[in-house]
């Protein structure tokens, strides 16, 4: 199983102090999956009610906009990182 | 646009134009340009001090709000001057602009930007700045511009974290092609609940002026392409490519032209309840509930007093406005009848 490090925008340090966390898991499906089950408090901040991003939520797979892939049961590295991104409204 | 300077503008004018890739040519084409800044808060006054020194020919600043004191700390255009003067921040900071460059044509609207005026505000401009605060006119900017074509740049802040983009209709991701929708308000922070600081201000708006000052310089090749997503107080910085959303997405606004914003259909509605000394504010979410526990959790930071919740509504006072918001997202803003100021209210506490 590989252990995959998750980034969440400093913006998000309102909701939650970890904004860096670690979690395994053996497809990015199954990493997606468990910080739902496991990171309620951050879960709502990123996913809708049916499970999908939230439209003001990026999430990137290695640097890859996780929007343009076709399948989430690609198999995980050992240093794979998922970063979100959440659109900013101040100003 | 004109190349041909005169003695003054080489003068005032000579450390830009040494930089090679303006240039006499690029200063000359800054001294032809308008632009259209929609918002004059932190990152609009950053935006115009920029461009207004750079020589910018004319720049329209369209804001509707006052100047607080807690706008001092970032908002540079502004001092303790014009808050005793009572000024409105567009004519604050228009008369701040002309002090500081008498040579370009400096224009104040205090107005609210919304989809009856934005057409006529962005009259003949060759760009469209985001100096806003809120998703919605973003998104009316967005559509503006898209069904227009003329260019805009996207900027935000909040706490240290930005982000800017800027978006050519037809060649680049619009707003749309990377956030199809506003997020609900309660799900996101503003500079009224999570603060701000001025140095991811300073840094957020300058990216924006230098995309603005290639743009105008007609220097679109060298465009920073892609969401920059800054983050000053880590130092995690990165420039997102988000092409593939314009060029395998199904955007509604640049591919299917939808313009919900600028045709009204989309955006928030406000009334003022007769009587009441109150406004409703309704933000016409698509039946998601709203999220009472965020509501709460953002508003028990700057409270007057208790938060109040229940299955319902939340409910609580800061400062003078009583605000109460259910569950369909409405918001009822108690001790103004005033539509601007109860949004502002909104936007500043409840979300933007």
């Amino acid at each position: 199983m590989a252990t995959m490090t998750v980034e969440l925008p400093s913006v998000m340090s309102w909701v939650t102090r970890d904004l860096n966390f670690s979690l395994e898991a053996e497809t990015l499906r199954e990493a997606l999956d468990r910080i739902r089950a496991h990171h309620a408090d951050v879960a709502i901040h990123l996913f809708d009610e049916t499970g999908g991003f939230r439209p003001h939520v990026l999430c990137f797979w290695n640097g890859t906009n996780t929007r343009w892939l076709d399948d989430f049961d690609v198999p995980l590295g050992k240093r794979d990182t998922l970063m979100f991104m959440q659109a900013v409204s101040g100003g | 646009m004109t190349d041909k300077l005169n003695d003054a503008h080489q003068a005032r004018y000579s450390r830009q134009i040494l930089f090679h890739e303006i240039g006499e040519r690029g200063q000359g084409r800054l001294l032809a340009s308008r632009v259209t800044l929609v918002g004059c808060g932190a990152l609009g006054t950053v935006l115009a001090n920029t461009l207004v020194r750079a020589g910018v020919g004319f720049v329209r600043i369209c804001d509707r709000d006052f100047i607080e004191r807690n706008n001092l700390q970032r908002q540079v255009l502004f001092d303790e001057d014009d808050i005793a003067a009572n000024l409105p921040k567009a004519e604050a900071a228009a008369r701040k602009l002309r002090r500081i460059n008498s040579g370009v044509t400096v224009e104040g609207v205090v107005t609210d930007v919304n989809h009856t005026n934005i057409e006529r505000l962005a009259e003949g401009a060759h760009l469209l700045l985001d100096g806003t605060d809120n998703f919605e006119t973003r998104y009316l900017i967005n559509d503006l511009a898209v069904a227009t074509g003329r260019p805009w740049i996207y900027g935000a802040v909040i706490g240290a974290t930005g982000m800017c983009m800027p978006i050519i209709p037809g060649e680049t991701a619009c707003l749309r092609c990377v956030f199809d929708e506003p997020p609900p308000p309660e799900l996101t922070p503003t500079c009224d609940t999570a603060g701000v600081i001025g140095p991811a201000v300073n840094i957020v708006a300058s990216f924006q002026a230098q995309e603005a000052i290639k743009i105008l310089t007609g220097r679109s090749d060298a465009l920073i392409r892609g969401l920059m997503n800054l983050d000053i107080w880590t130092g995690r910085n990165t420039i997102v490519n988000v092409q593939p959303g314009f060029e395998k997405g199904d955007c509604p606004c640049c591919k299917r032209k939808r313009f919900d914003y600028l045709d009204g259909s989309a955006g928030s509605r406000a009334t003022s309840l007769c009587g009441r000394d109150a406004v409703q504010i309704d933000p016409r979410r698509d039946g998601g509930r709203t999220n009472f526990e965020a509501v709460a959790a953002k508003l028990r930071g700057i409270a007057t007093g208790e938060v109040l919740q229940n299955a319902f509504m939340v409910r609580c006072t800061v400062g003078e406005y009583d605000i109460t918001v259910f569950a369909d997202g409405r918001a009822i803003i108690k001790g103004t009848a005033d539509v601007e100021t109860a949004r502002t209210v909104y936007a500043k506490y409840v979300g933007a």
